[in-house]
């Protein structure tokens, strides 16, 4: 029979894929690694090389081999100045002037100068995509002299945080081609402590120590280590339980996931450093809020009131998160303390009968989530579960992150074709409230806000707050509490878990912890990295 | 030799051979818990996921949980036990589809042959030129997750086999007397295809069908734990696997016990299929009846 011919084949396949393996694997062990390297795996693979229009996995290693202006730490909420020493803004917000490092050089030899910034951040402009969006309210930049250069607003923003973006705030050299093409052949035109000198984007990602990086020479940076890896790996290891494997064996020296469940048994291994720090990565549920019986804010606040959100944190994913308190994580600027809901069935019950629905809904409302992701299976189990119990049926639907997104795109058409509830994870672009509050909750921005909300009131309020941003900040964030509020009575979503970050490293690599940034996720900063023998 | 000896001396002929028999229980076994399990599991709020128990998580085996706890504290024992109902529908849902689809198509090319046969015969070698599990994975993936679609991808991708082995089959039997007979009698052909020919063809196409139902419940949870499957929490094996594959370096059961029912209940249908095919080979028969010392 054929099926039987194919079941040998796939044996003679396995087979040889096997022997190819071990004689590969072989091979690997046997060339001696080079000094001081690291290697770090990262679950997904690399995206696009191009610093001004990357806006996905690439980050993990653009932050090694490119610099921005600044960088910011938003636990402390502190700015640690890279490209730029030192800057200002004038009282209005409007005119932003900042004073550049000297003695930098690109890794291609040119010195840094303001007219690098000027051309990087002008092409990032042009090409308009990823994350360039985030210079909308630059109206002009002028180069003052080769190590001044002050930006034009066309409103008030908050230039400082935007400058130390996660995507499209990138500087590099002028005296290269910069193509995209160029770039993503793997050549780099950074300034940055590493360069990039391999670029397998759906293998690994080899960087190299830049020795004529300005950080090594400045004994006091906190951004460099003098015991810092010569060469860093970026491995793509595709799933969890592999990486864990991996990092016990010493094969690779960081894994960027593992089973959550083996963390605490990790903790006890002396060969392993576990570090965990919050993340900006939130998980959260949009709801429909134009589809019946969802259009219902009684509805609405029942269902907040039956997410078993305590639960969902222990189950989904092993403690290692922390219970939403309005959309903006914890641990952020902008982040509010009493935003959560009170996991109340005999209320939510209650809530339900007094919208009109007291044995509960007799049509299944649809929970979309991207598939493949265990954390988000769990919690739509549970929510499902829990739901259950105050008499509404939920019908879960594992999609791909594509097919999720457009049958949610065809909600702003025809809210009746759309998901009645969905979740997905949101991160920031660069660290605001304004990121997560206009993204999701805006009625321009059709792309994510996939609860189809429109709220002139709320509306107002962000735009306002974002404003004031970098001008007066205490009254923006009464304003960002106040839309934050609205959200909260109108539950257009419901915040369930911020992340929190687990990396584990073998106990040689030290300075894991100082090494992760939530303001730039997946990144292991190996500049501050002291490797010991 | 007529039709109930030939069928007794099958019979007798599988449960003199242990390990035949052996394969003839456990699929009798796993039919009658695919048919039971419904009612029967000790958790059926674990076993259809409406529920979870934080305190119950990752609990090893012990006789209240003979199989473990899962990542959700839902009874493994409940979840693969009702996972055999589910792998049944499948293995009949797909199979009995794929029937209705390649019946059909190959009994009425056999039949009527010439151009319509040639363009049937053709659609199904367009079909045939796909590696069959890779089909399933684009319709699988096509249609959504979800138990129907699942059963139409795989039958979708599985109808071609039927259709070519009937198609023979009908080729051989139209060329018998009683057609020609039937055929001068003025029967017409719709008639002659429903009386005379579909019951003289189908046997062949049926055993090596209901020998299948191994590799097609081995099929659907392959799709299912790549995730293109059946919906969570539906405890079927290959989900449950999926599911519990996270976890393996801390709770093997979770993976353990459901690939355990996959490799028992594929097997049992693999060594019945070839007991029946040994059975059904006379000069195979002769031989083997002989050394059990049967007088034919």
């Amino acid at each position: 029979m054929y099926k039987k011919a194919l079941s040998k084949l796939l044996l003679i396949v396995i087979i040889v894929a096997v022997i190819a393996a071990v004689v590969v694997g072989a091979y690997i062990v046997s060339v001696p690694p080079p000094k001081k390297a690291v290697v770090y795996a990262s679950l997904s693979e690399m995206t696009t090389a191009d610093p001004s229009t990357e806006f996905s996995n690439s980050i993990l290693w653009l932050c090694l081999v490119y610099e921005p202006l600044l960088w910011y730490d938003p636990l402390q909420d502190k700015f640690i100045p890279a490209l730029a020493e030192s800057w200002e803004a004038s009282q209005d917000g409007l005119i932003w002037t900042f004073h550049l490092r000297k003695g930098v050089v690109f890794h291609d030899g040119t010195p840094f100068t303001a007219e690098a910034v000027k051309k990087s951040i002008e092409r990032t402009i042009e090409l308009g995509q990823g994350a360039a969006f985030i210079w909308d309210p630059v109206e002009k930049i002028e180069v003052v002299d080769d190590y001044t250069i002050v930006f034009t607003l066309k409103y008030p923003a908050p230039l400082d945080r935007i400058a130390a973006s996660s995507y499209g705030a990138w500087i590099f050299s002028p005296n290269t081609p910069n193509t995209p093409e160029w770039f993503n052949q793997g050549n780099d035109a950074g300034s940055g402590a590493y360069k990039l000198v391999k670029w397998d984007p759906e293998n690994e990602v080899i960087l190299e120590k830049f020795n004529d990086w300005w950080g090594w020479k400045l004994p006091s940076y906190e951004m460099a280590s003098s015991k810092a890896p010569e060469i860093f790996v970026v491995k793509i290891v595709k799933d969890a339980v592999t990486q864990e494997r991996l990092v016990v064996a010493g094969e690779i020296d960081i894994a960027q996931y593992v089973p959550l469940e083996d963390v605490e048994r990790l903790k006890t291994d002396p060969n392993l450093k576990v570090a965990i720090k919050p993340s900006f990565q939130q998980l959260i549920m949009l709801i429909n809020t134009k589809k019946p019986p969802l259009d219902n804010v009684l509805v609405r606040r029942a269902i907040a009131r039956a997410v078993p959100y305590e639960d969902i944190v222990k189950v989904a994913r092993a403690g290692m998160a922390t219970v939403a308190s309005g959309p903006v994580p914890t641990g952020m600027f902008g982040h509010f303390d009493g935003f959560r809901y009170k996991y109340d069935l005999d209320e939510a019950k209650r809530l339900l009968a007094e919208a009109g629905y007291p044995n509960g809904i007799d049509k299944s409302l649809v929970l979309t989530y991207t598939a493949g992701d265990v954390y988000e299976q769990r919690t739509s189990e549970l929510i499902a579960a829990s739901l259950n119990k105050i008499g509404i049926k939920v019908d879960i639907r594992p999609m791909s992150w594509e097919e999720q997104w457009a049958l949610a795109q065809a909600g702003w058409e025809n809210p009746e074709e759309a998901q009645d509830m969905l979740i997905f994870y949101w991160w920031p672009t660069y660290i605001t409230p304004f990121d997560f509050l206009y993204n999701m909750f805006h009625s321009d921005s059709t792309a994510f806000n996939l609860c189809y909300y429109e709220n002139p009131e709320f509306e107002e309020l962000i735009e306002e707050a974002v404003a004031l941003e970098g001008v007066d900040e205490e009254k923006a964030l009464e304003l960002y509490y106040q839309a934050q509020k609205t959200l909260y009575d109108d539950v257009p979503a419901i915040p369930l878990w911020d992340m929190v970050d687990v990396r584990v490293g073998r106990a040689n690599i030290g300075g894991l912890e100082m090494a992760i940034n939530p303001a730039y996720p997946t990144v292991i900063f190996a500049q501050v990295l002291s490797v010991e023998k | 030799m007529s039709r109930f000896r030939q069928q007794r001396i099958i019979l007798s002929l599988i449960i003199r051979n242990p390990i035949s028999l052996v394969s003839l229980l456990i699929v009798a076994c796993f039919v009658f818990l695919g048919i039971s399990a419904p009612l029967t599991v000790p958790y059926p709020e674990d076993a259809w996921g409406l529920t979870y128990n934080v305190e119950k998580r990752f609990l090893s085996p012990s006789l209240e949980h003979p199989f473990g706890t899962d990542a959700l504290g839902r009874d493994v024992f409940s979840r693969v036990l009702l996972g055999s109902s589910f792998s049944l529908v499948i293995a009949i849902g797909v199979i009995g589809l794929a029937l209705f689809i390649g019946i059909p198509i190959g009994v009425v090319a056999g039949y009527y042959g010439g151009r319509i046969g040639t363009l049937l015969m053709r659609i199904t070698d367009m079909f045939l030129a796909f590696p069959p599990l890779l089909l399933a994975i684009v319709l699988a993936a096509t249609l959504g997750r979800g138990l129907l679609n699942l059963i139409i991808a795989l039958a979708i991708s599985w109808w071609p086999w039927y259709a070519r082995l009937i198609y023979v089959q009908t080729n051989t039997v139209k060329t018998m007397p009683y057609i020609d007979a039937a055929k001068i009698a003025g029967i017409p052909g719709a008639k002659i295809i429903f009386r005379h020919v579909i019951p003289n063809a189908l046997t062949p196409t049926l055993v090596q069908a209901a020998l299948d139902m191994g590799s097609a419940i081995l099929e659907a949870a392959g799709l299912s734990f790549i995730g293109v499957g059946v919906k969570p929490p539906t405890p079927e094996w290959g989900l449950l696997v999926s599911e519990g594959w996270q976890s393996i370096n801390y709770a093997w059961w979770i993976v353990f016990f459901p690939g355990l029912a996959i490799m028992i209940t594929v097997l049992g249908f693999n060594l019945l299929a070839d007991a029946l095919r040994e059975s059904a080979d006379p000069r195979l028969r002769r031989t083997i009846l002989m050394r059990l010392g049967v007088k034919q």
